[in-house]
């Protein structure tokens, strides 16, 4: 059984995405207009990505600082760890850069990419594609997508459907991945699998 | 260990006042995010803050709280 918040991301956030995808087809065909209605969505599929992927980070750190903290000997010290563990974190106010990723989780004091890099291949492909995304994300909250273009800050130059189904499909194992390592660290320190 | 208070009758919601008592101080605070049934045991989850500062916002067991009355 998988954390909490990774069947979050395979329920609720799937079926957030599928509602997307269901809503390009719905406006198919070859009338005036549908290209950029179409576009419309993908902006909407990215953002809608981002903030589930952000989401998904900040409830898997949420349930490994409380498993940890239920390690602790007396109840004073459970609630000493989990405020220390989740007091100002990066993932409560920015989005799910695989550096704000990082520097939360080494609270629990491992480098969380180096596990999720062995146990899967492409690992650092995966987050080149969520840093893209954050960036177009960004582009698109702020309504500089032109601007930052000129700038040559976004990769790839433009998005399409096929761009938002590749992210979506690299966060699936990002996530899985960073689930797995979040148990594997309560198991290093000495507690139970938590899921 | 010592065992855990009671979790409270009602969950806790956005903007209730709540304290956190630890070895004998007790720290004031708003909820401003319900999180969910986050905890190991699916219980409850909150994100806190003290006082007027984003930055002092962390996340606690909503069972180790105790709602103060408006």
């Amino acid at each position: 059984m998988p954390s909490r918040a990774l069947v979050d991301w395979r329920t609720d956030a799937c079926a957030a995405f599928d509602e997307i995808e269901h809503a390009h087809r719905a406006v198919g065909g070859t009338r005036p207009g549908r290209r950029f209605v179409t576009q419309q969505l993908n902006y909407a599929y990215v953002t809608l990505l981002a903030a589930r992927f952000q989401g998904f980070a900040r409830a898997l750190h949420s349930q490994t600082a409380d498993e940890i903290a239920l390690g602790a000997h007396n109840l004073d010290y459970q609630l000493l760890l989990l405020e220390s563990l989740t007091s100002s974190r990066l993932l409560d106010r920015r989005n799910a850069h695989p550096a704000s990723i990082a520097t939360d989780f080494e609270r629990f004091g491992i480098d969380v990419w180096s596990k999720v890099d062995a146990m899967r291949k492409d690992g650092d492909e995966r987050r080149k594609k969520l840093e893209a995304l954050i960036m177009w994300r960004n582009a698109i909250s702020h309504h500089d997508i032109d601007a930052k273009l000129s700038k040559g800050a976004l990769d790839p130059l433009s998005i399409n459907l096929d761009t938002c189904r590749s992210w979506r499909s690299a966060l699936g194992v990002l996530a899985a991945c960073l689930d797995r390592a979040a148990a594997d660290r309560c198991e290093e320190l000495g507690l139970a699998r938590p899921w | 260990m010592r065992d855990a208070p009671a979790a409270a009758a009602e969950p806790l919601k956005v903007g209730d006042k709540v304290v956190l008592r630890i070895a004998g101080s007790a720290r004031y605070g708003v909820v401003v995010e319900d999180r969910g049934p986050l905890a190991a045991n699916g219980s409850q989850m909150v994100a806190i803050q003290i006082g007027d500062h984003e930055d002092r916002r962390f996340e606690m067991r909503a069972e180790y709280l105790e709602r103060v009355p408006a």
